[in-house]
């Protein structure tokens, strides 16, 4: 080919070795060996003016030389070719290295500066460095070439000034012209402006490929341009040179079509040609292909910016290691200012100084060709981990430093995260409370964690490589001392079945429970339990089983225990007489044995779900929940008896025992066991009805004896009163005698029958205590009077010694204080003989207003001997039943006593001794009543009500209304208050009152117009109404009462007054209205017809007659039958007159006087006879 | 002197007619009502009782009501105080509340039965009664 550039190839290894297919590649570089020379020494062989000789004669027929195996610039300056040749490659150290000198004026060290040095022991490398160096090169070929074309054209117009002749062929003829131009390596072409080439050099030709002669073309069709400024359009240059008429280069980027239509970068310059006097006859385009240069500056500066883009930090340094290149990647890693970096040494910046040590990387230079290290640097906090390369390069005796710097940071992380997970997954494994085996693909064991160590008491390390079975002593069941024999040879092996399953199958199983016999270290053999999960998983690339156990020997026992135990629990309740329920809260049933079917008739499982309460009986269920819930609340046991419903809807008593229940998860339930109670029921509800039975028999008789008290006393007083009467009457000595004895008995009976019906009264609990403020000391000293006297007829002493704390006034029942003083103060006077009684009456304590006073009996008297002192105050017993006889009395005293003392809030006891005496201390609270309280108390302003009365009060006046109100509450009265007549007709409609105070002068209704308009209403007729009147003049009574009210109050009101008159209204008013109506009836009896009349007055003469009978026989009952017969015909008759007689005439009988009976029925007789006569 | 016994039981109601006839006249009625009728008669015939025995447990018509009506027909009849009766309560029950009742209707004395013939009697000189001299 004849573009390609030719290349004189030196070689200076020793041992010729030149790398493979290197010509071919050279050829590809667009270069042609033109003369190959080697090994060194034969070079040296040779003469300097041979050498000389030598190389010069490819000056010109070369451009290159390609020199390899050369180590320093001093041969090749030595060689003295620098300023022959274009291009001298230059490999060094087994083609470690390139070096190109140029020979364009520029000196061969300013080149090697700028060489960029690739180093790789590869051979390939040399063919890379190449093209690189071609690109670097051909960065700007116009640079390169332009000032040679330039001092061509300058020849050119120089040469043209200085030939001034006139020939036509002017060019053409000057031989030296021509000769000069054809060597010329650049294309040379002459033409006209009409485009008629004058002048092809051979350069030129073979550029454009056209080797015809030169009238065979044009300069259009030739030199067939494109330009990239011009989009690629031809340029017309003959216009332009003509135009401009001064020289011009092509833009850089000028592309030529060759004749063979192959596009080439070309550089190219355009002169006008002036010859002589012709002037402008044309012009000359100097060019040459660049289109190598400009391909291999492309790849070049794609190498650059790789390097400047790198991702590695790259630093270029001098010898000295300071910095003369850094790339961006290193100025953003170690964060440094380029513009300073730039000229510092590499290890004074600051985040390399401590990791990089001049020394030690000099040291290791000169032993090697390249330093290789990593290092830890701290970039702003943070480290940062590096591959450092350093390579030297070689530029003729100048070495300069590429240093690498590749950041494997997050690698080392990575790289230590996974190192910690791997030792983080090793102290799991070994720290696993579960026991872990890895299994290989034969079934041996390859690890084994701590865990199986301690469960099966071994030693991990010495079972790996057995099988599981062995090595943990796993005894076939069926002969405890056969170990297992052996994967797989026991058959049925479930742990074996697993193994296969996973590594057969590779499926995984989990938790499974196996029994285990193990042989223990001690020979003996142990049932042990294990969850198994059993995992088929990839053992460091090769399939493996994983194998957990857990030991679950102590679980399962507790397990069985429970299913035993709930076995155990099931039979019981199962077939126990008793039934078991459970409840939740719900009061739902959650369990229910099947004794329910025994004692209820319910199926247990028709009872789930069901309400507890609905089987209760419903008078049960209320007290049932609520024991139920007030024991949750305590969490305590609980009886409790109810009634359940059988399924036949009769009722049985159960008594039910409640536990409540907590369970694991905190849920509460009451778990009831029930029995039947029905007979123990049946026989508690006999026994309690007998006891109320008996109870309310015992009260009946106190009550009936209660209430004979009457009954009693009636005849009682009969006896004793005819005694008296009759003792008053003239007797002789053995009747009166007689009489005494009869009164005296009659006498004693009273009093036990007096102490047999107080008694009864206090069992009846008949007695109803008073209270009410008196005097102590006059009370006592009144009562205790006739003791006096009768303590001083048997000559004793009697003293009674009150304390001078106690208030005078005490409030409580006076009465019943007496009857226990009298009683016991009798008793002493009755048992004592000699010496005498002494009352002591003392302040123990004041409470609040109430004082606890005691009062004591002592006597000198016969004493009770102690045996007798627990009977003492029991019903009916006297300490002896001689005494009865000799000192009378029921035995009831102390008893009632007792009981009055305790009424009132008291107590009693005695001290005593047989023959010395006996002290009888009672204490019983009172009320104390202040001064102030006992005069508010002894005026008799405010009596007492009997009742509390619903009061209308009708008044306008705000003064009168609040004195009444204030009087009526101190009664306790409920007070409804109307403002007029006509408020308290409202009122009267709605509500019920018991009497009604009405003011007479009130706005818009008048009390006597209310009155009147109240009495209307059928259901008042009978209301009390009283007026409230300041009219106090007589008459003004009259007219309040015809209008209708039943009395008054005059203001101002007198208190005694107010207080009478509601009184008196209110209490029984209306049966005393009644019954005063009643005996003034026969007024009101309708006349009589004749008819009636006639038969009146015969039945009147009849009874006459009868009763004249009955005077004359003096038999006085029956006169007195007849009078109120004939009373009462009066009466209905409405005959007054007749009526009156018969009364007279039926008291008169009572009388037994014959003598008035006589005059009484003379009396009605005329009356009688009277009346007929005025019939007639 | 003019002297009321209303009393239902008939042995008390003689010894009651016997006892008071040694201070007047007595007339003896056998309940309430007619207690109440027989006083009626002697205030329209203004021929006054000057003493009356009410017995309190009588059949229909009780004691305590009876001297309410009494003390209100005289009452009605504006009966002067020297010319009113002496009430006097009997009972056989000893209950204060009854007691007091009676005194607070109008009654002058009270006395349980069986009546203690002294005592009685004492009560009636304090009245003002004397037995009649024979």
């Amino acid at each position: 080919m004849n573009s390609k550039l030719p290349l004189i190839l030196y070689s200076f290894s020793r041992d010729n070795h030149l790398p493979k297919d290197l010509e071919k590649h050279i050829d590809q570089m667009g270069f042609k060996v033109v003369s190959k020379h080697y090994t060194f020494q034969a070079w040296l062989d040779l003469e300097d003016d041979t050498k000389v000789a030598l190389i010069k004669g490819h000056v010109g027929a070369c451009v290159a030389i390609l020199i390899l195996g050369i180590p320093s610039m001093d041969i090749i300056n030595a060689l003295g070719i620098v300023n022959c040749v274009k291009y001298i490659l230059v490999n060094r150290s087994q083609l470690s290295e390139m070096i190109v000198a140029m020979d364009e004026g520029s000196s061969v060290q300013t080149f090697y500066k700028e060489t960029h040095i690739f180093y790789d022991n590869q051979e390939t490398l040399l063919f890379k460095n190449l093209e690189g160096l071609y690109k670097h090169y051909m960065h700007d070929p116009l640079q390169i070439y332009r000032p040679e074309i330039e001092t061509g054209t300058e020849t050119g117009i120089g040469i043209g000034t200085g030939t001034e002749t006139e020939t036509d062929e002017w060019l053409l003829d000057q031989d030296f012209m021509v000769n000069t131009l054809g060597a010329l390596g650049d294309g040379v072409i002459v033409s006209d402006f009409s485009g008629r080439i004058q002048y092809i050099n051979q350069a030129a030709r073979v550029i454009c490929t056209y080797y015809a002669p030169t009238n065979k073309t044009s300069f259009e069709d030739l030199f067939h341009i494109l330009s990239p400024i011009h989009h690629y359009t031809e340029i017309f240059i003959p216009d332009r040179v003509y135009k401009e008429q001064k020289n011009f280069g092509l833009s850089r980027d000028t592309m030529l079509l060759d004749q063979d239509g192959k596009m080439k970068y070309i550089s190219a310059s355009v002169s006008p040609l002036v010859v002589g006097k012709k002037g402008l006859m044309g012009f000359v385009v100097a060019f040459r292909d660049v289109s190598r240069l400009r391909e291999a500056e492309k790849r070049l500066h794609l190498y650059s910016e790789a390097i400047r883009q790198s991702l590695e930090s790259l630093v270029i340094t001098d010898s000295e290691f300071k910095v003369l290149s850094a790339n961006l990647k290193f100025v953003e890693t170690f964060k440094c200012n380029r513009d300073k970096l730039i000229g510092s040494s590499i290890f004074e910046l600051a985040s390399l100084s401590d990791a990089l040590k001049t020394d030690e990387i000099r040291r290791d230079l000169l032993e090697h060709t390249a330093v290789r290290r990593q290092i830890t640097i701290e970039v702003e906090d943070k480290k940062l981990h590096f591959r450092l390369m350093v390579n030297a390069i070689l530029e003729g005796e100048v070495i300069y430093y590429l240093m690498t710097f590749v950041d494997f940071t997050k690698q080392r992380d990575a790289e230590i995260q996974l190192q910690r997970e791997r030792e983080n997954l090793q102290t799991i494994f070994e720290g696993l409370p579960l026991g872990v085996l890895i299994l290989d693909q034969d079934r041996k064991i390859v690890r084994a964690n701590k865990s199986i160590d301690l469960m099966f008491d071994i030693k991990s390390e010495t079972i790996i490589g057995k099988g599981q079975g062995n090595a943990l002593h796993c005894v076939k069941l069926a002969d405890p001392h056969d170990l297992c024999r052996n994967q797989g040879s026991c058959v049925g092996c479930r742990i074996d079945q697993l193994v296969d399953r996973a590594l057969v199958y590779n499926q995984g199983i989990t938790g499974e429970d196996i029994e285990m016999s193990v042989f223990t270290k001690t020979g003996s053999v142990e049932k042990k339990w294990f969850r198994v999960s059993v995992v088929p998983f990839d053992f460091e690339g090769v399939r493996a089983v994983m194998m957990v156990l857990e030991d679950i020997t102590e679980t399962k026992a507790i397990a069985n225990n429970l299913i035993e135990n709930e076995m155990r629990l099931r039979l019981i309740t199962d077939n126990m007489i008793d039934t078991v329920t459970q409840i939740n809260l719900k009061s739902e049933i959650i369990y229910a044995s099947p004794s329910h079917w025994n004692l209820l008739g319910y199926t247990p499982d028709s009872l789930i779900g069901t309400s507890l309460f609905d089987f209760i009986h419903p008078d049960d269920r209320e007290r049932t929940m609520e024991r139920m819930k007030r024991r949750l609340s305590t969490h305590e046991n609980f009886v409790t008896e109810l009634r359940m419903m059988r399924k036949d809807g009769t009722y049985i008593w159960l008594e039910a025992i409640g536990n409540v229940l907590v369970n694991a998860r905190g849920e509460i339930s009451i778990v009831y066991v029930s029995r039947d109670v029905t007979i123990k029921r049946q026989a508690l509800d006999e026994m309690q009805l007998a006891k109320d039975a008996a109870e309310a028999a015992n009260k009946a008789k106190s009550e009936f004896l209660a209430n004979m008290s009457h009954e009693i006393r009636t005849p009682m007083n009969g006896i004793i009163g005819m005694t008296n009467l009759t003792l008053m009457t003239e007797l002789n000595m053995d009747q009166r005698e007689n009489l005494v004895l009869v009164k005296s008995s009659a006498e004693n009976l009273l009093k036990i029958i007096n102490s047999i019906l107080d008694f009864s009264k206090i069992e009846a609990g008949k007695i109803i205590l008073e209270s009410h403020p008196f005097n102590l000391r006059q009370t006592l000293n009144k009562a205790l009077n006739p003791f006096k006297i009768e303590a001083k007829q048997k000559g004793l002493d009697f003293d009674v010694e009150v304390d001078s704390q106690i208030t005078p006034v005490i409030k409580g029942d006076s009465n019943r204080l007496i009857q226990v003083v009298n009683n016991l103060v009798g008793n002493a006077l009755k048992f004592t003989h000699k010496g005498g009684i002494t009352l002591r009456v003392t302040k123990i304590g004041v409470k609040h207003d109430t004082s606890f006073i005691r009062f004591e009996v002592i006597d000198t008297g016969i004493g009770i001997a102690k045996e007798h002192h627990h009977k003492l105050f029991e019903s009916f017993s006297q300490v002896d039943g001689s005494m009865t006889r000799r000192y009378g009395g029921t035995g009831l005293g102390l008893t009632i006593t007792k009981q009055l003392i305790e009424i009132q809030g008291g107590k009693i006891d005695f001290t005593s001794a047989l023959g010395q005496g006996t002290t009888f201390i009672f204490e019983i609270p009172f009320q104390e009543v202040d001064q102030y309280v006992q005069i508010a108390e002894s005026t008799p302003n405010v009596p007492k009500a009997h009742r509390k009365l619903r009061v209308l009060l009708v008044e306008d006046d705000l003064v009168n209304q609040t004195l009444a109100i204030r009087l009526l509450e101190k009664q306790g009265h409920d007070i409804t208050l109307a403002q007029n007549g006509h408020e308290a007709l409202q009122v009267v409609g709605t509500q019920e009152f018991d009497i009604v105070l009405m003011d007479i002068q009130m706005p818009l209704m008048d009390g006597i117009e209310a009155t009147s308009q109240i009495r209307n209403l059928v259901q008042y007729k009978h209301l009390p109404i009283v007026a409230l009147t300041a009219h106090a003049i007589k008459g003004d009574q009259e007219r309040f009462l015809g209008a209708g009210m039943d009395g008054y109050i005059s203001k101002p009101i007198q208190i005694d007054q107010f207080f009478s008159v509601i009184n008196e209204l209110t209490s029984e008013v209306l049966s005393v209205q009644q019954l005063v109506d009643q005996v003034s009836e026969g007024d009101m009896v309708e006349a009589l017809t004749l008819d009636e009349f006639d038969e009146y007055i015969e039945e009147l003469k009849i009874q006459i007659d009868k009763l004249l009978e009955v005077v004359k026989l003096l038999r006085y009952q029956q006169a007195e039958e007849i009078g109120h017969f004939i009373k009462n015909l009066a009466t209905t008759a409405g005959d007054k007159e007749i009526k009156k007689r018969a009364m007279r005439l039926e008291m008169t009988a009572r009388k037994e006087s014959p003598a008035q009976l006589l005059s009484s029925y003379e009396e009605l007789k005329q009356a009688v006879v009277a009346l007929e006569r005025g019939r007639s | 002197m003019r002297i009321l016994i209303a009393e239902d039981d008939y042995v008390s109601r003689k010894f009651l007619f016997k006892l008071l006839s040694q201070y007047g006249e007595c007339d003896v009625t056998v309940d309430g009502m007619e207690a109440i009728e027989v006083f009626l008669m002697s205030l329209e015939d203004q021929n006054y009782y000057e003493l009356v025995c009410l017995d309190i447990m009588m059949p229909e018509v009780d004691g305590i009501k009876v001297l309410k009506t009494m003390r209100k027909l005289e009452d009605e009849r504006k009966i002067v105080q020297e010319k009113r009766a002496k009430i006097i309560m009997t009972t056989a029950l000893n209950q204060t509340d009854e007691v007091m009742e009676s005194f607070d209707a109008g009654s002058e004395g009270y006395a349980v039965k069986p009546i203690d013939t002294d005592k009685f009697m004492t009560v009636l000189e304090k009245l003002g009664f004397h037995r009649l001299n024979k």
